[in-house]
């Protein structure tokens, strides 16, 4: 982290806040959904001990879809293959991100890169995307604190709902619905890129 | 450590280790002079990305209540939401709740938990099973006070889906009644695909057989 000591610390300050008003919206996101997975995770998965379980998977995949995906699978003490191939399955798409942020990303320090690449979830990568930030060192600097604040919000979320659903008796009867909204959410957004695309592809021949 | 833990823990590894190979593999490649995703990238994320998606939904369906309208009622709603508003998290919740309600009103069949407050017979053409254990409908009863299990306990007699002549589970309830078990009643299966002898699931979808009290249970003959 010496290196970012090159940038001015008022610009610092600049950069970190920048970095956590622009996360501002997802907070607001990923607490909620963070919550949900969490609840599904203390009702449904059939843990000892929820909350830990919870803060474990969010913050080892950084993951919403997996959050959700891992709670039937962990109540049904599903195989090893089955595992793999339903994190593959539903997590296939960050290949995309890491095609986009490549070239961005090249030269960063190995701990910051694998940090990077460990938290380049939907959302963060949206971020990331939308920021314009000639020198890369000042973009490095705002994307490590942009992912940073993300992360802590999804763990914190999913912590917090499970413990909440550990604690107390919600009304959980469907609450399991969450996960094929979820999927159905992803799979509307790519259907309506796809019409995007072709639409504007007609347009130019 | 506990077995189980260890297996979670490697679940939680693998989902770790498959994510993480997934975001890393753009990284690893090497840097092209052209730059931008190939033909193969592209042409994944038109199509085998969406048909992915689909299949997760049909696979994260069959934990719902799939043979009611309301799992798909509450799905045409979600994405509705989500064409007109695109908040993901907006409609994501008007589904759910959509679900959550209409499953609380009763609207879709109710799953009935017969593992744990009750105890379980299983009742096939030629036999009663308790615990695995192939028993007389004279020697349930002796069997049911050795395990000290008390009278008023709900006893859910499960009808195996091969049973068409329900005689030999009324003389089992009969002989439940006359020993005081006023609480057995017989259940008869409607979902499970796969009751296999001796495989009784941890949490089956029962439906409850219209359960005459225990005056009317008695039947002649027996």
């Amino acid at each position: 982290m010496r290196e970012f000591a090159v940038i001015k610390l008022e610009e610092r300050r600049k950069i970190i806040r920048s970095a956590f008003v622009a996360s501002l919206p997802v907070l607001a996101g990923y607490s909620t959904m963070g919550f949900a997975a969490g609840v599904l995770m203390a009702v449904k998965g059939s843990v000892a001990y929820p909350p830990l379980w919870a803060a474990l998977i969010a913050l080892s995949s950084v993951s919403g879809t997996l959050s959700f995906a891992m709670v039937p699978l962990m109540a049904s003490g599903a195989s090893a293959l089955s595992t793999a191939l339903l994190t593959l399955c539903v997590n296939f798409r960050y290949v995309f991100y890491g095609f986009s942020m490549r070239e961005r990303w090249r030269g960063v320090p190995f701990f910051q890169k694998w940090f990077l690449i460990h938290s380049l979830a939907d959302e963060i990568f949206a971020l990331d995307l939308a920021h314009r930030e000639e020198d890369p060192l000042k973009n490095r600097y705002y994307c490590l604190w942009n992912h940073f604040f993300n992360v802590v919000y999804w763990v914190f979320g999913t912590t917090t709902g499970a413990v909440v659903g550990a604690a107390f008796e919600l009304p959980s009867k469907g609450i399991e619905f969450a996960m094929p909204a979820l999927f159905l959410v992803i799979l509307t957004d790519q259907v309506r890129d796809l019409l995007v695309r072709y639409r504007k592809g007609d347009k130019n021949g | 450590m506990d077995e189980n833990i260890l297996k979670l823990f490697m679940m939680v590894a693998i989902g770790w280790a498959v994510t993480f190979s997934i975001r890393l593999f753009p990284f690893l490649l090497p840097h092209s002079k052209k730059g931008g995703t190939s033909r193969f990238t592209s042409l994944y994320n038109d199509i085998a990305a969406p048909l992915i998606i689909a299949s997760l939904i049909i696979y994260s369906y069959s934990d719902l209540e799939w043979k009611s309208v309301y799992p798909y009622l509450a799905g045409v709603i979600t994405v509705f939401i989500h064409a007109l508003k695109r908040r993901p998290l907006f409609s994501i919740l008007a589904g759910t709740v959509f679900y959550m309600c209409a499953l609380s009103c009763g609207c879709a069949t109710q799953n009935v938990d017969v593992s744990n407050s009750s105890t379980e017979l299983h009742l096939y053409n030629d036999c009663v099973r308790f615990k695995n254990k192939s028993v007389t409908p004279a020697d349930v009863v002796d069997i049911l006070r050795g395990e000290n299990i008390p009278r008023t306990r709900t006893i859910h007699i499960l009808v195996d889906s091969s049973v068409r002549d329900l005689s030999y589970g009324k003389k089992l309830l009969s002989c439940l009644t006359k020993a005081g078990y006023t609480r057995a009643i017989l259940v008869t299966q409607k979902h499970s695909s796969s009751a296999a002898v001796g495989r009784p699931k941890p949490v089956m979808k029962w439906s409850r057989d219209e359960t005459p009290e225990p005056r009317q249970r008695r039947v002649r003959g027996f």
